[in-house]
């Protein structure tokens, strides 16, 4: 059969780049790298390695799952090398320190190696140039490159880099090279097709869920609904006697920070014949003193928190006295979210005496590899984490629980295993996003401007995955929206309150910038209705331009905003009658605004028309793909305002799959128009910054259809 | 345990499966065809979907012996197909996928459609495809890769 992918770990290393011709560069010193390297082939640093053979290879040492990541990242080194995209190989490097940060979040891969992975790429160009102009004997400013040669145009002569491998070979790299001006960049800055878009219309990427290695067997799980919950009693004789299953044990629960749940695994020869002997699993957990949490007991829990702030992050205070008119108090409330990636959670781990390796769909390698090295107390260097395409992530990915269980799994039979989720476990045992309430209230001046500003926001911090009893947000959760309030307000007071986690909460796509957008947006937009100012206006009289809180620049959130309102052609549609929402928020490093338009006069017949996103990020690589992040962001955004949401019955999770834990759908789906602002300013997120600012965009622009403030969500709960 | 026989991608196979497993783990199990994808195992989401005698169908719901003797075709089995190829290119023009896991399901209900209907509306593609769901968003880019594949047609043609 054709294009079958079922390949041996050879094979896979192939995927990766391991296995070319000349290669020398050690994607991990772990692998048989040390193996071919030829004098002839050019490996000036970590990222880069040209074979003898004259392939580019560059490495991608983030993790793919929609971004666009490896695309971009290899673009960094590609731009300042002077070698174009297709000339490239990508190869995906390993969890190795010696990379520097791996951990693919916060929408940081761009900002974190702007310059730096430019640098790799100019000081090898510089190096060609050398050996160039000495080839030539001329000198090196009469030189200049383009896709991987170098020309000398006065002498109409050119000779490929592949051409000076032995001579660059023999030079010391430079330091402190010349970076490009921006405005000589041929790939940085420009619309680029992705390169691994071929193999996933073909069916051709491999994903986690798609590893297959030599002698695997297959392995599911069934989880104590409870993550405080034991195993009581186990009866696996029947599940063994299902055809094909050849192991049944039970797996301890392992706390923080690794936060695997107890219990049961399957083992068997292919991964539906595991699936089907869970079934047959007679098992009791107990949980006793843990199973009183409801949706209803917690919500009781965070109101009698808002009433309770322990903690104070802002409280700024002005010493003249304004005279206050009238005055507003909003409370709001966002529930539990789970990730949902399509690919649920999956890993191939084979664990040998004292080694191990895993093919896993991680955002975080580094962190894995740890914590592997740690459960089976083995050296770290002897632990191989191979990353594979992620189908999704969303924060999830970047929890090391499911391919602990996979090492276990392996330990335990002593032959590589595959471990696949099923929906109903990512549902059912995430690390969710947390569940928040959270009051306003603000004093009005005669003109209706706020005086003082008291927001309190309460939810349970994802610092509780780290470190048992944790109960108070962490200032970087406080700092995603709600203490780096723009708005020049004269008294302003941020608070939050202790509560306890119900559940394991993690990061999720944009973190807390959502729930704080969501109250503080919609709060701003009550404003200036009640001040029958538009929204517009209402929010530029409260920046003042000079005004820089948390790192975000006031005159860039101005600039956004005005272009916004241009761009969705605001003022025309709200003459027309149109229900046109407005929201800006600034996070990881950029700033967002977004108009929503729906049409319908109840939540029952809404539709949501067409969406407007404008982002300043600074520099940024492939607008296409910043634009595709904004599209997928409102998708996204519509996704957890209508219907996402996770409730919890005697300390369990109660949704289970995309029936009752929806998704937005096609038909469903508005037309997303981005625009992205120019300038020189350095390179801001993009994964995750469009979010937080549809929300609430959204439930303004029902405000206008409905008449009805929505306060809490989903909306279609 | 039972030997079950099907057309696949235009090649006859048989496999020795229980009768009761869905046709997604023979593919992507037995047969080692991994463009098939699992996501929720319950027909909910479409990332599985494959046809049989050319109608889109959700294999982690399909046990594989309700496909004996039918025509089964996959991604793989799709690749020399023209209502595929002018899809796909415009996939890739367009940089449709993000993370790319439900593409391969997304790809296979477009090609139906167009088969069944070369010349969809708007409203047409979104109903057609409303059982994909796509986590990462990129329905905009879907939509408009499947009307601009359906119109290429009017030059070529
Ligand atoms: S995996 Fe078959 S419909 Fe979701
Ligand atoms: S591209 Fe990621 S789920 Fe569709």
């Amino acid at each position: 059969m054709n294009n079958q992918i079922s390949f041996s770990r050879r094979t896979f290393l192939k995927f990766s780049g391991f296995a070319a011709a000349g290669f020398v560069m050690g994607i991990s010193s772990d692998l048989d790298a040390k193996s071919t390297a030829t004098s002839s082939s050019f490996n000036p640093n970590l990222f880069l390695n040209i074979t003898a053979a004259g392939a580019f290879e560059i490495v991608c040492h983030r993790s793919e799952m929609g971004q666009g990541t490896r695309t971009a990242i290899i673009s960094l080194v590609a731009e300042e090398l002077d070698v174009s995209l297709d000339q490239v190989t990508i190869v995906q490097a390993t969890g190795d320190k010696k990379y520097g940060d791996q951990n693919t979040d916060g929408s940081r891969s761009i900002r974190y190696n702007w310059k730096r992975l430019r640098e790799f790429g100019a000081t090898a160009k510089q190096m060609f140039i050398v050996a160039a102009s000495k080839h030539f004997s001329c000198k090196e400013s009469d030189l200049n490159c383009d896709r991987g040669v170098v020309y000398y145009p006065k002498k109409s002569k050119k000779i490929a880099y592949t051409e000076l491998l032995d001579e660059v070979n023999d030079l010391k790299a430079p330091k402190d090279v010349q970076l490009k001006d921006p405005k000589d960049f041929k790939i940085i800055g420009k619309s680029q097709l992705l390169k691994d878009v071929p193999d996933m219309v073909t069916g051709k990427a491999v994903f986690g869920m798609d590893v297959e290695v030599e002698g695997m067997l297959y392995a599911a799980m069934s989880r104590c609904p409870n993550p405080h919950g034991v195993l009581e009693r186990l009866d696996g004789t029947k599940a063994l006697k299902t055809k094909g299953i050849r192991a049944v044990f039970p797996v301890e629960a392992i706390k923080q920070p690794t936060n695997t749940d107890a219990s049961v695994c399957v083992v068997g020869d292919s991964t539906y014949t595991c699936f089907k002997a869970l079934k047959e699993l007679d098992i009791e957990w107990s949980y006793n003193k843990h199973d009183t949490v409801s949706t209803k007991s917690f919500r009781d829990d965070l109101e009698k928190a808002l009433k309770n702030p322990s903690k104070v992050y802002v409280d700024k205070k002005s010493k003249t006295k304004a005279e206050v008119k009238s005055s507003l108090t909003r409370k709001y409330f966002t529930p539990f979210q789970v990730h949902a990636p399509m690919e649920p959670l999956v890993a191939v781990a084979d664990v040998k005496e004292d080694s191990c390796e895993i093919w896993a769909p991680t955002q975080d390698p580094q962190r894995l590899r740890k914590t592997i090295a740690a459960v089976l107390k083995i050296d770290l260097e002897k632990v191989i984490v191979n990353v594979t395409f992620l189908g999704g992530g969303f924060g999830r990915k970047s929890q090391p629980d499911f391919g602990v269980e996979a090492v276990l799994a392996s330990k335990k039979v002593k032959k590589p295993v595959k471990l696949v989720w099923q929906r109903e476990d990512e549902i059912r045992h995430g690390f969710y996003h947390t569940s928040s309430l959270q009051e306003i209230k603000a004093d009005l001046d005669d003109q209706g401007l706020p005086v003082s500003w008291d927001h309190i926001s309460v939810f349970p911090t994802i610092m509780s995955v780290f470190m048992p009893g944790a109960n108070t947000p962490a200032d970087w959760e406080i700092g995603m929206g709600a203490s780096n309030l723009p708005y020049n307000i004269p008294n302003v007071k941020v608070s939050t309150a202790q509560i306890d986690n119900p559940l394991k909460i993690g990061w999720k796509r944009a973190v807390c910038n959502i729930f704080h957008s969501f109250a503080i947006n919609t709060f701003m937009d009550e404003l200036a209705h009640k001040a029958k100012t538009n929204p517009f206006d209402y929010r530029l009289k409260l920046l003042d331009e000079k005004q820089e809180t948390g790192g975000y620049h006031n005159s860039r959130a101005i600039k956004v905003i005005n272009r916004l309102r241009e761009f969705s052609d605001y003022d025309n549609r709200i003459k027309n009658k149109k229900n046109v929402g407005v929201a800006y928020h600034g996070s990881f490093s950029s700033y967002v605004a977004s108009t929503v338009e729906v049409e319908g006069d109840s939540l029952g017949n809404l539709q949501v028309k067409d969406i407007h996103i404008v982002i300043d990020l600074g520099h940024y690589v492939n607008p296409d793909t910043v634009k595709s992040q904004m599209e997928g962001s409102a998708i996204f955004a519509l996704s957890l305002s209508l219907y996402g949401k996770i409730d919890l019955e005697k300390g369990s999770v109660v949704q289970s799959n995309f029936h009752d834990f929806q998704l937005v759908r096609h038909h469903e789906s508005p037309r997303v128009h981005v625009d992205i602002i120019n300038n020189q300013e350095g390179p801001g997120g993009a994964g995750e910054p469009g979010v937080p600012a549809v929300v609430p965009a959204l439930i303004n622009a029902i405000y206008l259809a409905t008449n009805k403030r929505y306060t809490e969500l989903p909306l279609k709960a | 345990m039972s030997t079950i026989s099907f057309v696949l991608n235009k090649e006859k196979v048989s496999v020795d499966v229980e009768g009761d497993t869905p046709l997604l783990w023979v593919l992507r199990d037995e047969l080692k065809l991994k463009g098939t994808k699992f996501s929720c195992g319950k027909g909910l989401c479409g990332a599985c979907t494959i046809h049989v005698d050319g109608n889109p169908t959700r294999s982690c719901v399909l046990p594989v012996s309700s496909v004996a003797n039918l025509e089964v075709t996959t991604l793989e089995g799709l690749q020399e197909d023209k209502e595929y190829q002018k899809l796909k290119d415009q996939w890739v023009k367009k940089n449709v996928p993000q993370c790319g896991y439900c593409q391969p399901g997304q790809l296979m209900s477009a090609t139906a459609l167009l088969k069944s209907n070369p010349k969809p509306t708007e409203g047409d593609v979104k109903t057609a495809l409303s059982g994909n769901i796509c986590r990462c968003g990129t329905y905009q880019r879907i939509q408009d890769a499947i009307l601009d594949a359906s119109k290429e047609g009017d030059s070529n043609e």
